[in-house]
């Protein structure tokens, strides 16, 4: 009977009973995950016939399209908007996680819970609710009339601004979470030794507090920006056709235009863009032990 | 670079638990005074208060003349090793030394200069871009040492500094840590639960108990003359035994202990005012012989258990007239010749009165 694992050295060759337990996972990623992945390469290299269909092949083509310099926009506008969507997240979400970590336990329960609720209705239906507040004869617009009448209707939905406000609060969570985590983790000792040794209250932030929480803010990170770069349900509610984003570009590919292979090549290109920035991150991680 | 301490009522409360009690204490600049006390006793708290990171409910603390109790712990020059040392792990042994001059806007070509001697200071030339995480236990502590000190601060702050180590370890960090203090004249205030520790290290302990200081003084003094049943109690093993007056004259007391033993002894040695109080006698103090009848100067008794500890022998002694009382004995650790007082043997228990002390109070 081989003994139950525990924690190992690192860099230790896990046993026969790990790939056991490992199984399900590998083989759930490997049908669900990297076969489509290669799938979708290859057929990013194919072309389309006149009626959609994919003919398997290998081409160029589709990734010369994606030099055109409308696609470029649309890339770089994703970029920025998933950009500020995480910056404004980060805004509201550290000092949030943080002062809930810090929080008195029930305190903490209760305020974690109101974190997790929206988790608890669908999503849609959630972006759904924001065009109700934001339409010109939403709760919003009604609270500016009754406030300042010479204002409304105030134009609001499918703005840059309506989309961020969408992203930022589907993703709130999000970054939320992990930092929150890591903030739990942080050892109060170490910031009563940073007073001690002449921090004062704003300066204990950034030596201190900042570069250990790290971890979970590059976490919270990877979470919101990945997804919201790519996210097109949002966009196209809030947005509407307007602001066209790099997600709603590639779901047009596959459900209206029916142009597979460029799809496939934008989705790829996306995944690219994700691959050098992870390892950007990981070339520019400091050597000082951050490990959980 | 070393400065005094006055506590001076200093209290705290949290709700309508009191953690500390009115404390009154000066500690004089250069001195290395412990904290000696049960977890609990609010040693802790007295500490906190002193670096700041606790507000005292009532009294003042000064340092130096001057009146620090509403200085927030950053601007207070005084630093402190923690328990656990809370190393920052995102730093280098360089860069955790160099936190406390960086912060107070030290130049950098003096910082560099500071770190070195600081690092020499604790023997750790070479270490420095090391991370905590490489480092040995002692070798953290010194690290931890090196960041306060090198603050130059008027007073270090030590809490429970061993507490992290080796019994091996601790002994010679102990040494290296007084050491350390007679080099730099600096006044140390550490906090411990350990006797051993407070005894082989302080100019003075302050005994605290239930948030109150019980009795400050020497180690030899808390040791020898312990002012409370406590005292004797905690630091070291003591036997306390019931003693009356009996009579006596201006100079002469006669004492009864245990109700049976009469003893002669000069009068100032008795505490003023007390018709009955308990006799302290330490386990080294009691003389054992083998039993060999009644003698007027030694009560009887018989060996229930005996703990070699290689150097010396505990012995546990049921005295046989004393109303159950049990004393504990320390012979020196033979070779299995000692069997006169193996157990079940009987004993003749001599406490001479040049061995005794009575309690003043408790």
């Amino acid at each position: 009977m081989t003994p139950f694992p525990v924690a190992r050295e690192p860099g230790a060759r896990p046993g026969a009973f790990a790939w056991l337990l490992l199984a399900p996972l590998l083989v759930w990623l490997a049908l669900f995950v990297v076969v489509p992945a290669l799938l979708l390469l290859g057929c990013s290299f194919g072309e389309r016939d006149e009626f959609g269909q994919v003919l398997w092949g290998f081409s160029l083509e589709n990734y010369a399209r994606l030099l055109d310099p409308v696609y470029l926009r649309i890339f770089l506008r994703s970029l920025g908007f998933a950009a500020l969507t995480t910056v404004l997240c980060l805004l509201i979400g550290y000092p949030v996680a943080y002062h809930l970590a810090r929080a008195a336990p029930r305190v903490r329960e209760l305020l974690l819970l109101l974190v997790l609720v929206p988790f608890w209705t669908s999503f849609l239906v959630r972006t759904y609710a924001w065009m109700a507040i934001l339409r010109e004869e939403g709760l919003l617009n009604a609270l500016v009339a009754w406030l300042q009448p010479a204002w409304a209707p105030l134009g609001l939905l499918y703005t840059p601004a309506a989309v961020v406000t969408g992203l930022v609060y589907s993703y709130l969570p999000f970054l939320i979470l992990p930092v929150y985590a890591s903030v739990e983790k942080l050892d109060g000792a170490l910031i009563e030794a940073a007073h001690d040794l002449g921090a004062g209250p704003w300066r204990v932030f950034p030596a201190v507090i900042l570069p250990l929480t790290l971890p979970g803010i590059a976490a919270g990170v990877t979470l919101v920006f990945v997804p919201a770069v790519a996210m097109f349900a949002v966009t196209d509610l809030l947005g509407g056709a307007r602001v066209p984003l790099i997600g709603n570009v590639i779901q047009n590919q596959f459900l209206q235009a029916r142009d597979w292979p460029f799809g496939a090549a934008l989705g790829v290109a996306l995944l690219g863009l994700f691959l050098v920035s992870q390892m950007l991150l990981r070339a520019l991680r400091p050597r000082g032990a951050l490990r959980g | 670079m070393s400065a005094r301490i006055e506590l001076e009522g200093v209290g705290k409360r949290y709700g309508a638990v009191t953690a500390v009690r009115e404390v009154h204490l000066t500690i004089a600049g250069g001195e290395f005074l412990t904290l000696l006390g049960p977890s609990g006793c609010g040693k802790t708290t007295l500490l906190r208060m002193i670096a700041g990171f606790e507000a005292p409910t009532a009294g003042r603390i000064r340092l130096g003349g001057e009146d620090i109790t509403g200085v927030p712990p950053h601007r207070r020059p005084v630093n402190q090793v923690f328990q656990g040392y809370a190393l920052f792990p995102h730093l280098s042994v360089r860069g955790n030394v160099a936190f406390g001059l960086r912060m107070r806007g030290v130049g950098q070509a003096e910082i560099g200069q500071r770190v070195d001697e600081a690092l020499a200071l604790v023997a750790l030339q070479g270490l420095g871009e090391r991370f905590p995480h490489e480092l040995s236990g002692g070798q953290r502590q010194r690290v931890a040492v090196a960041r306060a000190v090198v603050c130059r601060p008027q007073v270090l702050l030590l809490d429970e500094p061993f507490s992290a180590l080796d019994a091996k370890l601790r002994q010679s960090m102990r040494a290296e840590l007084q050491a350390l203090q007679r080099r730099l004249g600096m006044t140390f205030v550490l906090v411990t639960h350990d006797q051993d520790e407070a005894l082989a290290l302080s100019d003075r302990i302050a005994v605290v108990n239930a948030g109150a200081l019980e009795q400050v003084g020497s180690p030899r003094e808390i040791y020898h003359r312990p002012a409370t049943a406590f005292v004797a109690e905690f630091v070291g093993h003591a036997n306390l035994i019931p003693v009356e007056r009996t009579s006596g004259t201006a100079d002469r007391a006669t004492v009864r202990l245990a109700g049976t033993l009469e003893l002669d002894l000069p009068a100032e040695r008795w505490p003023a005012g007390r018709s009955a109080t308990r006799a302290v006698v330490r386990p080294e103090q009691v003389v054992l012989r083998p039993w060999r009848g009644a003698a007027p100067d030694a009560l009887r008794g018989r060996v229930t258990a005996a703990e070699f500890r290689g150097d010396r022998e505990l012995l546990q002694i049921a005295l046989g007239d004393g109303g159950g009382l049990t004393l504990t004995a320390v012979q020196p650790g033979g070779d299995g010749d000692t069997a006169d007082f193996a157990v079940g043997a009987e004993v003749a228990v001599a406490l001479p009165a040049a061995n005794l002390w009575f309690l003043p109070s408790g």
